[in-house]
């Protein structure tokens, strides 16, 4: 059966003009997945890297006096808290694709060490937790991310430029919680001294709020939760997040300019055969709907595309330059997928406007008769 | 079954008003034809148009069955237009994309067997089989117009309204179409203007357009 309204009859017999349609889409869409997945990986190695404060909150003494006895005891005996861990905070730099992240490594005496991995349910991959001072374990994302490998020997001291200070030697690789580093000291390491406070099962959001109001003193007493790690991501990812929100605007602002009037390029050159419709007696809806029709079909085309060849573009970017860094890389990005969505939209309303438009003053007896 | 009566038609030019069709009136029977001649730019397509409903006069009446055009709405002439009139243009107006069979169909009311079988029967009897899948461009002059021709009856309407379809064809290739226009056209009216005077014996009546004003040129005794 003849049917010469199929959504895909047009394009398929003009493929120069589908080409031009969808591989505009596709350049666009593989801007916008690319530079909106560059962006987005770095944040989530920036959030990675800040990763511990999902399991446990950390009191801190900003003055050489220490915490006082009595706001360790208040700690210890809150009810919402599980265990508090005496621990010294060492810093190292993690690489991004560009620039590096600050990473924590939290310090502890040897015996607290192995019960803090035990109460984290942290496990050990290659070698074993450390067991004296001067040992360092560290996730294998972290390890990959460094270069280093059981038996290294790191530090400032060994090594000019490692945030890392003093001297340490790798004895165990970590598994499941990515950029945990583990290390053991006597306490007169260098580093920040203070407590690691683990909640109850559910307490968490109580304890913390407990802590941030009733244990942090202004100069005296830091307090590092979940949320206050938060909000300090959120102006570090926040730039991130605008310079992505600009590109995409930008990206999705060009292409829609330049597809729409490619599209209304490709309508205008159908309006005798539009005035044809129109004058065997279709209903102008029905001709400008089967127009969208065919224009949404073959822009849905050209972004599938965009997102296949995307989809693997990241699978090859993950494994080529992120997978080798010890970085994270998410090929599947649904927020991305979203920013993507705004350009195909904005188009086929754009066109529907136009076709409308067009349509509602097209003279079509003028176009039959040969006068317009 | 079609009537127009007292049938005016103004347009501007400019500062001036041009007044095209100046109180014309013609009735058509059911299954009946009518031409109507005239000098190019007589407004011949005009009244086309008008007896159509495509156009709007500026002032006077078309009736389709008793019931006047202009009381209808928008919606009712498009329906009109898609399941009563048939026409054929001047230019055959195919579509440049699609093939012989999805021309025709591009008016095609339903999409059931009889009307394939029936458009099978108009491409055979216009002498388009084998043609079928070709695109217009691949088409001549005289087969283009048979296309448009297929188009137009595909829906088998009640009325045929035909804007010299011959203009663009040579004189055998005119005779040809209008020779099958006459036998597939059956039950249905037929209205053609044109100007080519030889193929006026082949209608029931003819009227002459002149400066707006239609006047009976002669009556085939059937």
């Amino acid at each position: 059966m003849p049917r010469p309204f199929s959504p895909f009859r047009y394009f398929l017999r003009h493929k120069r003009k589908s080409v031009a349609l969808i591989a505009g889409l596709m350049l666009s869409m593989l801007v916008i997945a690319f530079v909106g997945g560059m962006i987005s990986s770095v944040e989530t190695n920036i959030r990675l890297a800040q990763s511990f404060s999902a399991h446990f909150s950390v009191v801190q003494a900003l003055t050489p006096e220490g915490i006082p006895e009595e706001t360790l005891a208040a700690i210890r005996s809150h009810p919402g808290v599980a265990a508090v861990y005496p621990v010294s905070q060492l810093q190292t730099q993690a690489p991004l694709l560009a620039g590096t992240t600050t990473v924590p490594i939290f310090a502890m005496d040897a015996g607290d060490l192995a019960l803090f991995a035990r109460d984290l349910n942290i496990t050990v991959l290659e070698g074993r937790l450390p067991a004296a001072p001067g040992e360092i374990a560290l996730s294998s994302q972290m390890a990959t991310a460094k270069e280093w490998r059981v038996g290294d020997v790191v530090g400032s001291e060994v090594r000019e430029g490692e945030a890392l200070r003093g001297r340490f030697t790798v004895v165990g690789l970590l598994g499941d919680q990515p950029y945990t580093a583990l290390a053991a000291t006597d306490r007169t390491a260098a580093g920040v001294p203070g407590y690691v406070v683990l909640a109850r099962p559910d307490q968490r959001a109580e304890t913390d709020t407990w802590l941030a109001t009733e244990v942090a003193v202004e100069n005296e007493i830091r307090v590092i939760t979940k949320q206050s790690v938060e909000e300090s991501l959120e102006g570090e990812i926040g730039t991130f997040s605008l310079i992505l929100a600009l590109l995409t605007a930008i990206v999705t602002v060009t292409n829609t300019v330049v597809t729409t009037l490619l599209a209304y390029i490709f309508v205008a050159e159908r309006r005798p055969e539009f005035a044809l419709y129109l004058a065997l007696g279709q209903p102008p809806g029905r001709v400008i709907l089967r127009a969208l029709t065919e224009m949404s079909a073959v822009l849905f085309v050209g972004w599938a595309l965009g997102m296949a060849v995307t989809t693997g573009l990241f699978w090859w970017v993950k494994a080529s330059f992120f997978a080798p860094r010890g970085l994270a890389f998410t090929v599947w990005n649904p927020t991305i997928l979203l920013h993507t969505l705004p350009s195909p939209v904005l188009i086929t309303v754009v066109l529907a406007v136009v076709l409308t438009l067009m349509l509602s003053r097209l003279d079509y007896i003028s176009v039959i008769e040969g006068r317009n | 079954m079609l009537e127009a009566r007292n049938l005016v038609c103004e347009y501007k030019d400019g500062s001036r008003r041009l007044r095209v069709l100046d109180g014309v009136s013609l009735s058509l029977q059911p299954g009946k034809s009518l031409c109507i001649v005239g000098p190019s730019g007589s407004g011949k397509s005009t009244l086309l148009y008008v007896l159509a409903g495509l156009r709007v006069p500026t002032s006077g009446s078309v009736s389709y069955r008793g019931r006047p055009l202009e009381t209808m709405s928008n919606a009712e002439r498009v329906r009109l237009r898609a399941r009563d009139f048939g026409f054929v243009f001047q230019q055959h107006f195919l579509v440049k994309h699609l093939t012989v069979m999805e021309n025709i169909f591009v008016s095609a009311r339903s999409r059931s067997r009889e009307t394939l079988a029936y458009a099978r029967y108009l491409v055979e009897r216009l002498g388009l089989k084998g043609l079928e899948h070709r695109f217009p461009a691949s088409l001549s002059g005289g087969q283009r117009q048979r296309v448009a021709l297929a188009r137009a009856l595909i829906n088998r309407p009640a009325i045929l309204f035909a804007d010299e379809p011959t203009a663009s064809l040579d004189s055998d290739s005119s005779a040809s179409l209008m020779q099958l226009l006459a036998e597939l056209r059956g039950e249905t009216a037929l209205i053609m203007v044109t100007h080519d005077t030889r193929l006026l014996d082949q209608f029931d009546r003819t009227m002459e357009l002149v400066e707006g004003k239609l006047r009976q040129v002669s009556r085939r005794v059937s």
